[in-house]
């Protein structure tokens, strides 16, 4: 297991290398001069060009490049053009508002989507079912922003209960964390009906009632259990999907998150914010569907069986 | 004899003459969801397509002196009037267009270019194989939204590079899709023996891999019309997408936020509009991906 966790660790490195390689090029391949963008366009040339030589904009894009990557493998992900400041301290402080985010809505989609998943699929085709399913394909369908600014309007202008945006306490979580939550749940309670009435027909299910074992313990112990696995996947995609969504519901609550700083970063041209902020999103997401990777062989024996065999037979190679 | 050859003939012919397409169509018309969701997506094409004679008004008709006004006020103006005295119904009949264009456009540069780097991927396998899933790899450790909203950016605002980005963002899904899909097939019999007679890669691709792949093609190219739809509203939100005046869904509801306490309708209705079509096209892919499974046959 540790040897697997080890291998695909480093197989992060060639992805995360392609991402810089990617989020480099389209930056410095679009429009639009950052040292212009910087300094307006009542600036002279001479300032601008100025300002180019100094934040390194004037040299080759592959010298440009590998310094970048050199700065990054010693954490110095360069400095911000706009505020001059290290990249690296400005999303250290706006990432933690992004992942809380992140968090609390992968805990609604899970206390949401998956109770009502098993209820649909253990009572196929009964009014609880059929409302159930209209109402998630219904959650699917929406923007999540649209979602956002509908909790707005009920919950904080018309109702008063909650703050309109902001992020200064656990109030100022719940809306935005409910935008996301309630789509992906719908996406989480979709994918547990599927794979549950997979698994519910399966024989050891109907052994499991021979034997006389109550309703709740069949659902329980041995469908959900073998009905996890695409589920958990689906909870690791929809973390990163959630990361990346961040930059609409962050600009809807006016969150002070990763996201709406990348945003802000992105139409000023600020190449180094939004590189920075790239990695650590797709390094976030890389890390996520490892975890997820690993709990698969919690939850299923096979899995885990499967990484044990794997190394089996080159021990035996070796002794022989 | 000649009775049972008659017979065997008649059975021949009615096998021949019910094609996996027709086949696939009964089943999809068994499932009410779907056919009421084709209707729903029919009504749409038309109020896009005629959406010059449907419109009460010109999308940017501006008359101030009608501005803000609530759904049912002005029976002139049946979903109201935004800020600039436009009328909603008449921007949201033209924002069909913009919307279903978006959708059918950015599917089809993912599917296009998704479905040849699958495919090539999955036929020769190996260093192309390699090559190319890696690449997609890099793609999807990269958030969806998240690409297109970086290659928008990139292009620069407008509807037209934001079709482009939502496009390129759904070019790994495709080649995922499309890539394992050849890999079940490319062993396959009737593979082997186009090989053996000399058919060409492009050949096979085509005529004998391509037509036994289409259903999840077809499935993943529902779904991603729909997630298009949304990404590129999304964008539009975010004013990397539609710039004013064009009646964009989501530039629509991104317009009323500032509003959104008194005229919540500016928001409400650009939004029930997006919501109707997603659904209506998910509802489809749904009823596709049941018609199309062939577990479900009976």
């Amino acid at each position: 297991m540790l040897r697997y966790i080890g291998k695909r660790l480093l197989m992060m490195i060639p992805v995360l290398l392609g991402v810089m390689v990617f989020i480099f090029l389209i930056l410095h391949f679009s429009p639009g001069d950052p040292a212009r963008m910087v300094l307006g366009e009542s600036a002279t040339q001479e300032t601008v060009e100025a300002l180019r030589e100094e934040l390194g904009l004037n040299q080759p894009l592959f010298i440009q490049f590998f310094k970048y990557i050199g700065g990054v493998l010693t954490g110095d992900f360069g400095m911000s053009y706009i505020s001059r400041a290290p990249v690296i301290d400005a999303i250290l402080t706006r990432y933690p508002a992004t992942l809380i985010l992140a968090g609390l809505s992968v805990l609604i989609m899970i206390i949401v989507g998956l109770p009502i998943g098993i209820i649909s699929a253990t009572r196929q085709y009964s009014f609880m079912d059929r409302a159930s399913t209209t109402i998630a394909l219904v959650g699917v369908s929406m923007p999540t922003f649209w979602i956002g600014m509908l909790l707005v309007l009920f919950f904080s202008l018309r109702l008063g209960w909650l703050p309109v945006s902001g992020f200064y306490g656990p109030a100022y979580w719940i809306l935005p964390a409910f935008s996301i939550g309630i789509n992906s749940a719908a996406i989480i309670m979709r994918m547990t009906r599927s794979s549950m009435l997979e698994v519910i027909r399966s024989d050891y299910i109907r052994t499991a009632r021979a034997k006389g074992q109550s309703e709740r313990k069949i659902v329980l112990h041995h469908a959900l259990k073998n009905a996890l696995v695409p589920i958990i996947t689906i909870i690791g995609i929809q973390l990163g999907t959630q990361l990346g969504g961040a930059m609409v519901t962050e600009s809807v609550f006016s969150i002070p998150g990763l996201g709406s700083y990348m945003l802000t970063a992105i139409k000023s041209r600020d190449y180094p914010v939004v590189q920075g902020g790239v990695i650590f999103i797709a390094a976030t997401f890389s890390m996520v569907n490892l975890l997820v990777d690993i709990i698969y062989a919690f939850i299923d024996p096979r899995i885990k069986a499967q990484y044990k065999t794997s190394r089996k037979p080159k021990k035996e190679a070796v002794a022989q | 004899m000649n009775k049972t050859t008659a017979v065997a003939a008649g059975t021949s012919n009615q096998l021949k003459k019910r094609s996996q397409f027709k086949e696939v169509w009964h089943r999809l018309k068994r499932n009410k969801l779907a056919v009421i969701s084709l209707i729903v997506l029919g009504l749409l094409v038309l109020m896009a397509l005629f959406a010059k004679q449907i419109a009460p008004y010109y999308y940017d008709n501006q008359d101030i002196s009608v501005a803000l006004l609530a759904p049912g006020e002005n029976p002139k103006f049946p979903l109201g009037t935004d800020n600039l005295g436009r009328d909603i119904l008449s921007r949201i009949i033209y924002g069909a267009q913009i919307s279903l264009r978006v959708g059918l456009v950015a599917v089809c540069i993912s599917a296009g270019v998704g479905c040849i780097l699958g495919a090539i991927a999955g036929y020769f396998g190996g260093v192309v194989d390699n090559v190319i899933m890696r690449i997609m790899d890099v793609l999807l450790a990269i958030p969806g939204i998240l690409l297109a909203i970086a290659i928008a950016a990139t292009l620069g605002p407008g509807m037209t590079n934001a079709i482009i980005s939502v496009g390129i963002s759904g070019i790994p899904a495709f080649a995922r899709v499309v890539r394992s899909s050849v890999l079940s097939v490319r062993d396959m019999e009737y593979i082997e023996a186009a090989k053996a007679i000399n058919a060409t890669s492009a050949r096979i691709l085509l005529r004998h891999i391509t037509p036994n792949i289409l259903a999840p093609i077809l499935v993943q190219a529902t779904l991603g019309i729909a997630n298009a739809i949304l990404q590129a509203a999304s964008l539009s939100f975010l004013g990397l997408g539609a710039q004013p005046p064009v009646p964009e869904w989501g530039a629509m509801i991104s317009n009323g936020r500032a509003y959104l306490r008194d005229y919540s309708y500016m928001v409400t209705m650009p939004g029930i509009a997006i919501m109707i079509t997603v659904f209506a096209i998910n509802l489809l892919g749904d009823g596709l991906r049941d018609a199309l499974d062939p577990r479900l046959k009976q």
